[in-house]
């Protein structure tokens, strides 16, 4: 039950604080809005904090959204609520009212110095979503090293309560009796930045539908590659040895009417070529092989990067994979057919195997609940404009940013929220100016 | 630890104790399935360390060793090394052989 509720008026809401809600929060905020930035999980950064460089300049990750994270925890304009969801948005008057729920994190913030005491005091080891199950963490944990805030967040379902971080605690932070509390947002206007979810890997059970240990999911490996990653470097999960023979498989969750995701992720080509060039540096005599259908290098540089990567020795292998089985020692075995004349399937083993999994909706519009606006056919948020102003929705006053309306990379992404906060502070000057009982 | 400084420890926890009490008449401290999870897993730790004790050993060295399965073996080191018991050394052949810290 609700403990409290805390009121609050702001320019804008945005719901997400992924790279494209942190970029629109900072737009705005730094043009003088008020903002409430609201994210479900503990930590802000979204997936892009999740991976280990980006395409097609091989920047690291980290280091382009750390500082935005700073720049968002410590903006005066920007109220931040993590661990926190959005329960419904009315509109009303041209204004928008929307409740939010708080999670208890168990951890009283002003007390807690991020010493990660209780962390290492905790005896319950769980699987490490921020390294997609590769990993481990604790029962009470700071989600990864450069989580914003950096407080530990307590796992109310796995803990065992036997009072050990208590214990260690310094500061006698830890609180076992907080409960969910509720925030009211008065706001002008709203930015929907929900992001995406992969395609479920256990979705493909012709390719071991997420049984094998080396059948692995492109942020998994993603982890792997990161200078912190889980294992310190590129292994099988199954036996820790470090593979020679690794593929991707394209198209392993796009283009695929079964899975209900009939249209192009856009960005797997690239991610898979950007995988396969960290991989070919980082296991130099490695074989990486890429089964594609199709490769899509549209955006600025890509095709070059592309060229780059077929350069460096990553084979390319036009085929479309029908199966994957699991023979001795957990080695992956692709059944494949060339498309090539002459060539029937053949079977092909590797020691690793990546899948290209596709991208869908966060939050679904038809899911309901957040807000009334309509979804497109694809089941991202429906743009009613989306060469002339791809930020709209369908309800007035109610932006999208990222990739909230389809599948975008982080560049298209970033872009998408410069003109979300654009529209929305566009949206604040129409309403301000309207003489009263004209609002929209 | 001293037994001092060991006793001032448990009295910075005693501000928990009430809560923890209140906690656990309300929801039970933990499932069956999770306290079993947490005994097997306590017992896969200390047979992975007993193993390399005195020795660095590869994961299909530990696995013979131990009986476990390789990929338990791997979970638990990599578990075991992001929290600073067990560290690498030098890479042989394939594999990366693991000390206990």
């Amino acid at each position: 039950m609700a403990a409290s509720t805390q009121q609050l008026k702001a320019d804008v809401l945005v719901v997400g604080a992924g790279i494209a809600g942190l970029q629109a929060s900072l737009d705005l905020a730094d043009q003088g809005k008020s903002v409430v930035l609201v994210e479900r999980k503990p930590s802000i950064g979204g997936t892009m904090i999740n991976l280990s460089k980006v395409f097609p300049t091989l920047d690291c990750a980290s280091c382009i959204t750390t500082p935005r994270m700073a720049s968002v925890a410590h903006h005066a304009n920007i109220d931040l609520f993590t661990l926190s969801e959005v329960d419904g948005i009315e509109k009303a008057g041209g204004r928008f009212r929307a409740t939010l729920t708080k999670r208890p994190r168990y951890i009283e913030e002003d007390k807690c110095i991020g010493c990660k005491r209780c962390e290492e005091a905790c005896t319950v080891f769980l699987e490490d979503d921020f390294d997609h199950g590769l990993g481990a963490r604790k029962a009470i944990s700071i989600p990864f090293t450069n989580a914003i805030p950096q407080y530990p967040v307590l796992d109310a379902d796995n803990c065992l309560l036997c009072g050990a971080c208590a214990k260690v605690c310094p500061t006698q932070c830890i609180n076992f009796l907080q409960e969910p509390t509720k925030v009211e947002v008065d706001a002008g206007a709203v930015i929907l930045a929900t992001g995406f979810e992969l395609t479920p890997i256990a979705a493909k059970p012709q390719y071991g539908g997420g049984a094998f240990p080396n059948v692995l999911s492109p942020l998994q490996m993603e982890r792997l590659l990161a200078p912190h990653g889980p294992y310190g470097g590129v292994m099988r999960p199954s036996d820790g040895q470090t593979p020679s023979s690794i593929a991707y498989v394209q198209c392993a969750g796009s283009r695929d009417k079964s899975l209900g995701v009939p249209y192009c992720s856009r960005v797997c080509c690239m991610y898979a070529i950007k995988q396969a060039m960290l991989l070919s540096g980082s296991l130099p005599i490695a074989d990486i092989t890429i089964y594609y259908m199709d490769i899509r290098a549209f955006g600025k540089g890509y095709e070059q990067f592309y060229q780059n990567a077929r350069a460096m020795g990553v084979e390319f292998v036009k085929a479309k994979v029908a199966r994957i089985s699991e023979g001795e020692g957990h080695n992956p075995i692709l059944r494949i057919e060339r498309q090539e004349a002459g060539t029937g399937p053949e079977e092909v083993q590797h020691d690793l195997v990546v899948l290209s999994l596709g991208m869908v909706p966060a939050w679904k519009p038809s899911r309901g609940g957040l807000i009334a606006v309509e979804a497109d056919t694809d089941g991202f948020l429906k743009s009613p404009s989306m060469k002339l102003s791809p930020a709209l929705t369908t309800m007035d006053g109610v932006f999208a940013a990222g990739t909230a309306t389809g599948p975008k990379d982080i560049v298209d992404a970033i872009t998408d929220a410069g003109a979300a906060a654009m529209a929305a502070t566009n949206y604040l000057v129409r309403t301000q100016a309207a003489p009263a009982g004209h609002l929209p | 630890m001293s037994e001092g400084e060991q006793q001032g420890d448990e009295r910075k926890g005693n501000y928990a104790i009430e809560q923890l009490k209140q906690v656990r008449a309300t929801r039970g401290a933990g499932t069956p399935a999770q306290i079993e999870r947490s005994k097997r897993g306590k017992e896969m730790q200390n047979l992975i360390l007993k193993a390399i004790a005195d020795e660095a050993k590869t994961v299909p060295e530990i696995a013979a060793e131990t009986g476990l399965p390789e990929q338990d073996v791997f979970w638990w080191i990599t578990a075991l090394r992001k929290y600073n018991r067990v560290q690498d050394e030098r890479k042989r052949g394939d594999f990366v052989p693991y000390r206990k810290k």
